[in-house]
């Protein structure tokens, strides 16, 4: 339909182009008028409806859009919530965290009270042993003393200043109860002692002995860090770095580890 | 000066009449002396003049009038804004409250930090500073140490609620600096708490 | 006490017939210390003396000598100088191990002569040439170090008269010399709170409040000159100097609190010495050999003592005394002899001084009545400063970690946070 109108309206002017006015008839030409006014009638109900279309469309579109704000409002919302969950959650487990660290630090105290209490258990153990009769057949090997109680000794004499006779104690132990888990912390006092007295030498040797020795022991990543701060005391600053690197490697939960990336900070 | 005053109590009629008159008064009709008529123009022009005068009067004192009324009107509203911002900003400062030798934060104090939110994310370019004190007990130099824990934490929270950490100081004052005197719980309970401080930016404060 | 005194008096005025019996007996009980145990101080008779500023000078001698709670002062106040050789006999039986004899010279100088009573000799003899201006805080630090001379050559000890100890009151520091004289503002501090002293005398750093934070600041007394030394924004306090005074240390951080070590004289920049993953770590204290640091640390939750090594290896709590024992104990202080390290514990919920022995670990307990907080040791490791509220302020005390005797040192406005200077060689 639309299609012969519109040809119709394109022959129209080539016809009266073409044909002339002489040979239009009133008919042709009243024809032509009518098919016009049918072309002009059918483009405005055309346009009315395009318009009404786009009318719907764009009140679709801010049905949608006021869907979509609505949408946004919600999502803020809700992350305003994810947020102050995420909040709390991450301040819960900062709190959990620091518990679990003083869990260890109970666990740490707690050991080194148990030896405490072991030690002085063996003292009155000795002072139980030592012969109250006449008996004095093998009074040495009773009253001698048990590992917990030569490190306690130990470490007295060391806090006090009194270096050999504490060394005397960790030697006692390490050559008496070389199979006590006391011992690596025994052979670290013995390098302590050393270190002590200025003797950064033997120090080093002992303290890398403790590494050697007993490498899962809670002392080797102390020791490692001793001989990283005797290396950069004399200036050997690669070295230094070389073992501070070592301790973050091997040991990356220990105190000794967090001190020692302080030294590598803005290092490669 | 007396003879004249005829002329202008003529003068003032026709000023009346012609006031009088509807918008587009059609020229009073020309009198029939000639004479008459040059004094006229001229009383007219005069008139017309003082008209113009009179309402130009009018025009400025209505003005005036209105000028007065705005500016009243933006003062109040000035006032109420910075009695709006008064509030907030002491809304703001409303200090929270710690557990003895504690700093995590109590769920009160969780909802006084919740109310500085608003104002924290309507003004980004706002600093704060947050100062943490203890009561009396501890050791002095102890209570530095805790002062500046609860001050952190309080500082951590804000930051979990995405307020940016740069924005937010902290400082600790320890027992150095108490909210009330007194040596008893009441006291303490006052003292072990964290102030809060604009330091940047408090002079545009917008409302959220 | 006075039947104990009275017969060897009645002995001195047969023997002598001098006015300065008479004024003896009429000055007994002046012998100060007859409440602790005989015999194990020895005995000082000081002489009357003559001088401008004899009065003075004598009065400052004779408290120091008291003060320093080592030797039993005899000292009666008035009578003229006895002239001729010393009747040694008559001071045995008085009591006196050795004899003092001072005399001011025209030029100021204060010549010194000790007898010794059992070997009947003088024992030293010395001049002092003075020349500060007579009562000015000069002059009576050169008169404290006369007093620190003659403990020394009566006990084989060196005296801490010569000393001086800082504080916090109103917010600032100020000064007292350890006889309790001489009280003065620290001049150029502003804020200033938890002072130290570098082991020179010369220098202090302290605690310094702003609107900022809190900083550490290193001051130079006798140049006037300051510097804040703490390297980052937060809570910066409790700075303490190595006994080499190469390095200070001191508490820094913004959440939780660790302890720092900054060097002095530059080089490296600040190391950390402790790990204590958002606790609280302060009161740093040198042992006297610097290779350990004793400090406080809520790392378990209540503050206690512990002790690392100074390059923050081995870390390890000192006071434990059983299990589950969770006190408040805070505020240490290492003695300088290096055998015990005093601190604060809470017991009944109030503060106590208490000291612990490093050799075994033995915890004595040296106040009872009121709060008592913030002990530090005087050079001789033997006397104690803390604050004290038992004359019902804050105040500074001065207590004999041996003989438990105490006396009041500040008097007036709220004063806390005393730190004992080291012998000072300068005015």
């Amino acid at each position: 339909m639309i299609g012969r109108r519109f040809f119709r309206l394109g022959l129209a002017p080539v016809v009266i182009l073409t044909t002339g006015a002489c040979f239009a008839t009133r008919s042709d030409v009243r024809i032509l008028q009518e098919d016009l006014q049918v072309v002009r009638a059918e483009r405005v109900a055309a346009d009315s409806a395009l318009l009404r279309a786009i009318d719907a469309v764009t009140a679709d579109l801010t049905r949608v859009s006021a869907a979509l704000a609505d949408l946004a409002d919600t999502a803020r919302a809700s992350s305003a919530t994810m947020m102050r969950l995420r909040g709390d959650v991450r301040s819960d487990l900062q709190s959990i965290g620091q518990q679990l660290i003083m869990i260890q630090e109970l666990t740490g105290q707690s050991q080194r009270r148990i030896q405490e209490l072991r030690a002085e258990m063996e003292a009155r153990a000795a002072e139980l042993a030592v012969p109250i009769t006449g008996d004095t057949s093998r009074p040495t090997a009773a009253a001698s003393p048990g590992p917990a109680q030569l490190y306690q000794m130990g470490q007295d004499q060391l806090r006090r200043g009194s270096v050999s006779s504490a060394r005397a104690a960790y030697l006692q132990l390490l050559t008496q109860h070389p199979t006590s888990d006391l011992a690596p912390q025994a052979l670290y006092g013995v390098a302590e002692t050393w270190a002590d007295e200025g003797n950064g030498v033997a120090a080093d040797s002992v303290y890398a002995l403790v590494v050697q020795r007993y490498p899962r022991s809670e002392q080797a990543p102390n020791a490692l860090y001793k001989r990283a701060s005797s290396f950069r005391s004399i200036g050997q600053t690669e070295q230094a770095m070389s073992i501070y690197r070592q301790i973050v490697e091997q040991y990356p939960r220990s105190d000794a580890a967090l001190l020692a990336q302080e030294f590598l900070r803005g290092r490669p | 000066m007396n003879a004249r005053l005829p002329m202008l109590a003529a003068l003032a009629a026709t000023v009346l009449v012609v006031s009088a008159c509807p918008a587009p008064t059609p020229p009073p009709p020309p009198e029939p002396v000639v004479n008459q008529d040059s004094i006229d123009a001229a009383a007219r022009a005069r008139a017309e003049q003082e008209r113009l005068a009179a309402e130009a009067e009018a025009r400025r004192r209505a003005e005036a009038e209105a000028e007065a009324r705005r500016r009243a009107e933006a003062e109040a509203a000035a006032r109420r804004a910075a009695e709006a911002l008064a509030a907030a900003r002491a809304a703001f400062a409303q200090a929270i409250y710690y557990d003895y030798d504690k700093s995590d934060l109590k769920p009160e104090a969780r909802a006084t930090l919740d109310a500085k939110l608003p104002l924290l994310r309507a003004n980004a370019n706002v600093r704060i500073r947050i100062a943490g004190h203890t009561d009396e007990r501890g050791s002095d130099a102890y209570n530095i140490a805790l002062g500046q824990r609860r001050a952190a934490a309080a500082k951590r929270y804000l930051v979990d609620q995405g307020i940016a950490a740069d924005r937010i100081d902290v400082v600790s004052f320890g027992e150095d600096r108490p909210a009330a005197m007194g040596s008893d719980e009441s006291a303490w309970s006052r003292n072990r708490r964290a102030e809060f401080e604009i330091i940047v930016g408090g002079e545009t404060l917008r409302l959220p | 006490m006075s039947r104990s005194l009275v017969r060897p008096l009645l002995v001195a005025l047969a023997l002598l017939g001098l006015p300065l019996a008479s004024s003896l007996l009429a000055q007994e009980g002046v012998r100060i210390g007859l409440t602790y145990t005989a015999g194990t101080r020895p005995g000082l008779y000081v002489l009357p003396m003559r001088g401008a500023h004899a009065d003075s000078i004598r009065a400052i001698l004779v408290r120091d000598l008291d003060f320093g709670d080592r030797i039993s002062v005899i000292a009666p106040d008035s009578g003229t100088p006895p002239t001729g050789p010393l009747n040694y006999a008559l001071y045995g039986r008085l009591g006196a191990a050795a004899v003092l004899q001072v005399v001011q010279q025209v030029n100021g100088a204060v010549s010194i002569t000790l007898h010794e009573v059992g070997a009947s000799r003088v024992l030293q003899e010395k001049t002092y040439p003075i020349t500060a201006d007579p009562d000015t805080p000069a002059w009576r630090m050169a008169i404290h170090r006369i007093s620190d001379d003659i403990e020394e050559w009566v006990t084989g000890v060196r005296g801490i008269a010569a000393t001086r100890i800082m504080f916090n009151r109103g917010g600032t520091l100020w000064m007292v010399d350890s006889d309790g004289a001489n009280v003065q503002r620290v001049p150029g501090v502003g804020s200033g709170l938890h002072p130290a002293w570098h082991p020179n005398g010369r220098i202090i750093a302290h605690t310094e409040f702003a609107d900022d934070g809190s900083h550490v600041v290193v001051r130079d007394l006798a140049e006037g000159t300051a510097r804040r030394v703490s390297f980052a924004l937060g809570a910066n306090f409790t700075p303490t100097f190595s006994p080499d005074g190469k390095t200070l240390v001191f508490s820094s951080g913004v959440d939780g609190t660790d302890l720092w070590a900054v060097r002095l004289e530059g080089g490296e920049g600040p190391v950390r010495v402790t790990v204590g993953r958002g606790s609280e770590n302060a009161s740093p204290s040198y042992s006297p050999d610097g290779r350990r640091i004793a400090f406080v640390s809520g790392r378990l939750g209540r503050p206690e003592i512990y002790i690392t090594d100074s390059d923050g290896a081995n870390p390890q709590w000192l006071t434990t005394t059983g299990f589950g024992d969770q006190s408040y104990r805070s505020d240490p202080s290492w003695a300088p002899d290096g055998r015990h390290v005093a601190f604060q514990t809470q017991i009944e919920g109030r503060f106590q001084i208490a000291i612990i022995n490093l050799r075994d670990r033995s915890v004595k307990q040296l106040t009872i009545e009121g709060a008592n907080e913030q002990p530090s040791w005087a050079p001789d490791a033997r006397h104690l400063v803390f604050t004290s509220n038992r004359s019902g302020s804050r105040q500074l005390w001065v207590l004999d970690s041996e003989s438990g005797r105490m006396r009041q040192l500040t008097h007036g406005v709220l004063a806390r946070m005393g730190a004992w200077s080291p012998r000072l060689v300068v005015p």
